[in-house]
């Protein structure tokens, strides 16, 4: 669980402490704290996107040190403009912090599982792309 | 007091005439569908809260939903025939605005992802409980996406791949899928959605007219259409994303088709 928001942190964790069949390997509040975080090597990694100077950098950096590990990003409403670029730099979920008591398990587990957690008031931003995109069938 | 009668009559009328336009402010649904069962279901589901019109076929449908101009179009893929989906680009041409929500009785995730780029606003299974169907029309009238989880992955996959294909930053471009297409079927087609006749684009290419057939045939089989029309249809959808690709800076109307 990496955010740079004790409480927010703190909160997240204990929420999915709750949960049975997951399990929280650890927290982090900084980039150095994340990158010593992935060596556990998470399923899940719940990332602030502004955690560091650069979340989408960090983001991308964890992807080619962790591979396997998912990353699900956790970021503010203000921040939605940068859905694409949190799945485009490899992300598979985009949660809402508003969102993080009601969803967060639920987004892990999707995550998880191979597939997006993207809040679904955004999933048109996905899908206007590819209208624009023609293809072989 | 025949006259006092009289007018009270109007204005039983009248009321009841006002009824009636209060309940048509109300947002329009068009439910199109083959199959009575499922348009019976759907409007059961639906009556209460929405305005509902029915279609029953695929002929006239485009003309019938410009007219009625409905807040959300309910459309079984069976009524433009599966394979034949490409058709309601017709549509979604002719009321850009409009929203279909595409409805099957099995959704596939190839035809998911079709109906997607086509324009389509939803895509998920025809048999929804009614609360949930009245919630997917009202986040889809209301400018939202529908479809399931898993779609989703596969949007992202696909415009990934495609963006690939075309190169950084150059995702909105119009040229269709690059790695498909050869560089004479691109300008082919690019000409195609100004409206030119292959007369002209064959002039304007510096080819023979036999030759731009050919490309058109190859542009034909390889976007999965069977005519000109529907070609153009198809690809002008695309060059209002993008003005700068037409040959001469401005857009014009797709035109003279034959």
């Amino acid at each position: 669980m990496a955010d740079r928001r004790g409480n927010d942190r703190r909160a997240g964790v204990r929420r999915l402490r709750r949960e049975r069949g997951i399990q929280v390997v650890g927290e982090a509040q900084n980039s150095t704290e994340v990158r010593a975080a992935v060596d556990l090597k998470p399923r899940v990694l719940v990332l602030d996107v502004e955690l560091g100077s650069d979340g989408l950098t960090l983001l991308r950096i964890v992807r080619r040190t962790a591979p396997r590990t998912k990353v699900l990003i956790l970021a503010d409403r203000r921040s939605e403009a940068s859905l694409l670029n949190v799945l485009f730099a490899g992300a598979r979920g985009y949660l809402e912090r508003a969102a993080v008591q009601r969803f967060l398990p639920r987004a892990v587990r999707v995550v998880d599982a191979g597939e997006t957690w993207v809040p679904r008031r955004l999933v048109s931003r996905i899908t206007d792309q590819l209208v624009g995109l023609n293809a072989r069938d | 007091m025949r006259i006092l009668l009289a007018d009270l009559h109007m204005q039983q009328k009248r009321e009841t005439s006002l009824k009636v336009r209060v309940r048509r402010d109300t947002d329009v649904v068009l439910i199109a569908s083959h199959s009575t069962p499922l348009r019976n279901r759907w409007r059961q589901g639906l009556q209460r809260r929405f305005a509902v019109s029915e279609a029953t076929r695929w002929a006239g449908l485009r003309d019938r939903i410009t007219h009625l101009k409905p807040a959300v179009v309910l459309l079984d893929v069976s009524l433009p025939g599966r394979g034949k989906l490409s058709r309601i680009a017709t549509i979604i041409q002719s009321v850009p605005q409009i929203k279909i929500i595409l409805l099957s009785q099995s959704p596939q995730d190839r035809e998911g992802l079709l109906a997607l780029r086509l324009g389509a606003r939803g895509y998920c299974h025809g048999i929804q409980a009614t609360p949930l169907m009245r919630r997917i029309i009202e986040k889809v009238r209301s400018g939202e996406v529908w479809i399931a989880r898993k779609l989703v992955t596969m949007v992202l996959e696909e415009v990934a791949s495609l963006s690939a294909g075309h190169g950084q930053g150059s995702r909105r471009d119009f040229s269709p899928g690059q790695s498909d297409l050869t560089f004479r079927e691109r300008e082919v087609a690019k000409l195609l959605v100004t409206g030119a006749t292959n007369k002209e684009i064959a002039m304007e290419l510096s080819l023979s007219e036999k030759t731009v057939k050919g490309h058109m045939t190859a542009l034909f089989r390889k976007l999965g259409v069977r005519s000109r029309l529907r070609l153009a249809l198809l690809l002008s959808q695309f060059v209002g994303s993008s003005r700068r690709s037409a040959p001469d800076g401005e857009v014009r109307r797709v035109a003279g088709i034959q």
